[in-house]
């Protein structure tokens, strides 16, 4: 593997957790308000949050790039506050991946706040416990296979990321440039040997993943039991 | 103590809208038909349920008014749900301490250990709460409650979820906790048979209203012919005064009154209550000389009021201190000319214990 290809996959790894972190960050508020609301816009919500289920990831790259433009929404903000531009740089790329991997990460969330109930957060309050302590206690290890659930499928879905990145990260080594952008590099300078070595080690490592999460649902199902 | 309760809750159709104050000691049942709101009340006095109109206070402290709203966690009641509710991630131990470590002030604090023997749990404490029966579940819900050192414990048909035998497993416990512990309970149920054997105060709801409440014997006396009552029955609260073991017989003295039963599980000096159908208790004018009926006590007519069944009326009658009720026909009645405040003998066929 060359030095470049080492620092993109470095990239990559540093983008996936990043955002990943990022994405439990927004998504456990999220996805707990959308188990428990009865507000009438929840269901426009749900769908704005699965739209990058379907949408070409390009679509929200466009649209992404746009708004950081220095006459779009973003971009026009960040100047007004003195800060840098996000167009073809890493935070814009976290900012992407963020938008991009947001499904992934609130949907299994959202099913384990569903599936945990009220109970047991009602049952935590008559015995004195609230806020962070209550989160902590009881929330989290309760929906701790949605956690790791989403964390997985968050972080696995980040890695190979193509179309946003391309649109609005552009394809600068060490600082934008991705695995996958790399590969589509290699392939096309006819360089098939080193798009192996990168493609499978994703293979591998994305498998090795989801191995990892039917195996962590499986073991609490038949601890469960 | 007293709880001090005046809400209006509109959920969609039904309205919850109750005003009764009542005084905390022992068991406070809340009985009722289902869906008549006695839940929806229990989730409002702890905080569970939002109350947009009301007021809400326990001895000298505001829980809830046009001002305040005490959350949950600091009104401090323990509360016992149908289900055990139990957290599936922390063994029985983990469970009754969570609430301990979280209630603060070590004054009068109830005691890890004396809730653990009171329930039994001795042997389950390290067990996964998964791996527990429904009753040892519950049992452990309870002691979780108890353990958090609450002003005032809530349960909610906390045998509801278990079968006959379950329920009779759990029952002796509860006795137990009113009897051991200080904290006053407010008990949810729709079963009379629980309300009787458990309840020292009575609230008395149906509709989303609260009825009558009160001591236990006194509503149950007023609202005898109640139909959420099911078949007239009259309670007596005695003391087992002698245990005849050659005929096999207990003799229980109740408000003036000496039954005879066959022997029970008792033992001398014990505090019970006894339930008596109206349709086992008969009357005649003059006192029977030779009759195979043991309990014939003389007693005063103070009510006379129809049945359900147009044959038969309801009499009430005044014995010693106690207040007992007979089903007889119409027609006996006629025959006897029997009229309020007119002397006559009550021959009681059978009793049953329930406490």
């Amino acid at each position: 593997m060359s030095s470049a290809d080492l620092v993109a996959l470095w990239l990559t790894l540093k983008l996936a957790g990043i955002s990943t972190l990022i994405l439990l960050l927004i998504a456990t508020p999220l996805a707990w308000w959308l188990s428990y609301t009865q507000s009438k816009v929840k269901v426009a919500i749900e769908a704005l949050v699965a739209l990058p289920l379907v949408l070409p990831p390009t679509v929200l790259g466009f649209y992404l790039l746009l708004s950081f433009s220095p006459q779009g929404f973003l971009g026009a903000t960040l100047a007004a506050l003195g800060l840098p531009s996000l167009s073809f740089s890493f935070a814009g790329l976290v900012l992407g991946s963020v938008v991009y991997s947001l499904p992934f990460v609130v949907q299994p969330l959202h099913h384990a706040f569903v599936e945990m109930g009220q109970r047991p957060i009602e049952v935590a309050r008559t015995l004195g416990a609230s806020g962070w302590d209550l989160f902590v206690s009881i929330t989290l290890p309760l929906a701790r296979r949605g956690y790791i659930t989403a964390a997985v499928l968050g972080f696995a879905h980040t890695l190979g990321e193509f179309g946003v990145v391309l649109m609005i990260g552009g394809n600068i080594p060490g600082k934008t440039q991705v695995l996958s952008i790399a590969i589509y590099d290699h392939v096309a300078a006819l360089e098939y040997g080193q798009a192996h070595w990168l493609s499978g080690g994703l293979l591998l490592l994305s498998f090795a993943l989801l191995v990892f999460v039917y195996a962590i649902n499986r073991r609490f199902d038949l601890v469960k039991t | 103590m007293t709880l001090q309760v005046a809400v209006r809750i509109a959920l969609g159709e039904f309205l919850l809208d109750v005003r009764f104050e009542s005084g905390l000691s022992g068991v406070t049942a809340i009985y009722g038909p289902s869906g008549c709101g006695k839940t929806t009340l229990l989730r409002a006095i702890a905080g569970l349920q939002v109350v947009p109109e009301g007021t809400i206070s326990v001895g000298s402290e505001c829980w809830l008014s046009r001002d305040v709203n005490m959350p949950v966690h600091q009104r401090r009641v323990g509360y016992v749900f149908q289900q055990p509710s139990l957290f599936d991630h922390l063994d029985v131990a983990g469970n009754l301490q969570y609430g301990k470590k979280r209630c603060g002030s070590t004054e009068g604090k109830i005691q890890f250990d004396e809730v653990v023997s009171v329930l039994d749990l001795e042997n389950l404490l390290g067990r996964r709460v998964q791996a527990l029966s429904g009753g040892e579940q519950q049992r452990v819900a309870i002691g979780r409650a108890l353990l958090a050192n609450p002003r005032l414990l809530l349960m909610d048909e906390p045998l509801a979820s278990l079968d006959a035998v379950r329920k009779a497993e759990i029952l002796p416990y509860l006795d137990r906790l009113s009897k051991d512990f200080a904290t006053p309970i407010l008990y949810v149920s729709h079963s009379l048979d629980e309300v009787i054997r458990l309840a020292d105060q009575l609230i008395l709801m149906e509709s989303g209203r609260v009825k009558a409440s009160g001591n236990l014997l006194r509503i149950l006396e007023e609202n005898q012919l109640d139909p959420l009552f099911g078949q007239p029955f009259s309670l007596v609260e005695g003391r087992v005064t002698r245990l005849c073991t050659e005929h096999q017989l207990t003799e229980i003295t109740a408000a003036g009154l000496k039954i005879l039963m066959p022997s029970m599980d008792v033992e001398d000096r014990q505090l019970v209550r006894l339930r008596l159908y109206a349709k086992d208790i008969s009357l005649t004018r003059e006192e029977p000389k030779a009759s195979s009926i043991l309990n014939i006590f003389p007693a005063r007519v103070v009510s006379i009021d129809d049945a359900q069944h147009p044959a038969q009326k309801i009499v009430g009658l005044r014995s010693g201190d106690s207040f007992l009720l007979s089903q007889v026909s119409r027609l006996s009645c006629e025959k006897l000319q029997l009229k309020v405040g007119e002397q006559v003998f009550a021959q009681i066929k059978a009793a049953s214990l329930v406490h």
